[in-house]
């Protein structure tokens, strides 16, 4: 793996995720780690992606479910509602590059690259949305049977 | 278009504090003001439902989409009430949205008077840094900037891109359009963001134009959106998650046809 790329792609998405989060007009206190759990969720994407060697749908799944699970905890921990880091974590996962790509080709009449980056496109969509229901229907769950639970206690 | 949003119902006129039709449209105005921030309809039917209940309100019923919130219950005086209200624009504002969220916990936790929760409202402080007209440009600037350096561009690429953030900024706050129609200006945005790009390819470019172009769609792409219709879907509001995903595959199709308008006629 190319360890200087991933840095320089990992900085490249935490300014550009730090900028978003002010877009969203977050809380300033909130910006830094809206940051922290974009990078995450990218360096997650990278490693997995190497390791299934560019499978972009499982990669994309891998990387939203850890998107997911850290900004479910900052969520927790700053007492915050999740959508606040979650909106900003699967950002660098969202297929602006091969959307863009698949619109290009398309016009400029190239079918065979138009429909690589069109299915890559669609995979990767469907990768995040398939992670973030894994992680958030579990939290969900945890947190129906603790109010359960407690009801039951009183 | 014909409505009457901006006004906020006066609680002089209620009858006492604890008037359940002058409460409830309160409770609506923090329902709509949390969907006007962003918030997925789930969030807004928990925490009506929460408010409704701690009041000991019976009978409470509760639905919302993203563009309808409609509430009835029965009050402690055997008084039905019914109140509906059609939300009209929807945009992102985390940091109000976080406000409004203690606010419904504080209610729940305290029950309060018609006349404090109007004055908690009124009061709510807005975001410090969002009409800074210089901040909004950096921070528009180093998004798109960013995006265009994480797909592989160089520096020169990314500056030319946040150059270019920096006009979509431009067009975003001083058109009416983005308040008349959504898809129209998003592909007039991009159509100019991409007629620009092209123009600077055409006068003897050394980058790769196609990295600069990739950081100004960022700019434009309904992540928000999906993000929130999918969790609308999995929490069950399946018709709030199928109008919010169809609204961001229509800018997705508006952001499409914005660029491929200047690269099919001006070529690559």
């Amino acid at each position: 793996m190319d360890i200087r790329q991933l840095a320089f792609e990992s900085i490249g998405a935490l300014v550009a995720c730090l900028a978003f989060a002010a877009i969203h007009r977050n809380n300033p206190k909130r910006i830094l780690f809206c940051g922290i759990s974009a990078v995450v969720s990218w360096i997650t994407c990278a490693i997995v992606s190497y390791i299934t060697h560019d499978d972009v749908f499982i990669s994309c799944m891998i990387a939203a479910a850890a998107g997911t699970i850290i900004s479910e905890i900052f969520a927790r921990t700053l007492k915050a509602p999740a959508t606040i880091f979650l909106v900003i974590a699967i950002l660098p996962l969202v297929p602006g590059g091969s959307l863009f790509y698949a619109t290009f080709y398309a016009v400029t009449k190239d079918q065979l690259n138009a429909r690589i980056y069109g299915l890559s496109t669609a995979l990767s969509a469907l990768g995040i949305a398939v992670g973030l229901i894994l992680v958030s229907v579990a939290f969900n769950m945890q947190r129906e049977i603790l109010q359960r639970l407690n009801l039951k206690k009183n | 278009m014909i409505f009457d949003i901006s006004t906020r119902i006066d609680p002089k006129k209620a009858k006492d504090e604890q008037d359940s039709h002058y409460l409830l449209a309160l409770f609506l105005d923090i329902a709509e003001e949390m969907l006007n921030s962003g918030a997925e309809t789930n969030r807004v039917e928990d925490s009506l439902f929460r408010i409704l209940k701690s009041y000991g309100y019976e009978k409470v019923n509760v639905f919302c989409i993203p563009e309808f919130v409609s509430v009835s219950f029965e009050d402690p005086n055997g008084e039905l009430v019914t109140q509906t209200r059609r939300v009209y624009t929807i945009s992102n504002n985390m940091n109000h949205l976080e406000d409004l969220n203690a606010l419904s916990r504080y209610i729940v936790k305290n029950q309060p008077g018609v006349t404090d929760i109007y004055n908690r409202l009124e009061n709510m402080p807005p975001t410090s840094y969002s009409s800074n007209m210089l901040i909004m440009a950096l921070v528009y600037f180093f998004a798109s900037g960013g995006f265009a350096f994480f797909f592989h561009g160089s520096l020169l690429d990314a500056f030319v891109s946040g150059i270019i953030g920096i006009v979509i900024m431009l067009i975003a706050k001083f058109s009416m359009l983005q308040n008349m129609n959504k898809l129209l200006y998003t592909a007039v945005s991009a159509l100019i963001a991409c007629l620009i790009a092209m123009i600077i390819s055409r006068l003897g470019y050394p980058g790769n134009i196609d990295k600069v172009m990739i950081g100004n769609v960022m700019l434009f792409i309904p992540g928000l959106a999906l993000t929130t219709s999918f969790r609308d879907m999995l929490c069950g509001d399946i018709i709030a998650g199928l109008i919010r995903m169809m609204e961001s595959l229509m800018i997705a199709a508006a952001i499409a046809v914005g660029y491929a308008i200047p690269i099919f006629f001006l070529g690559r």
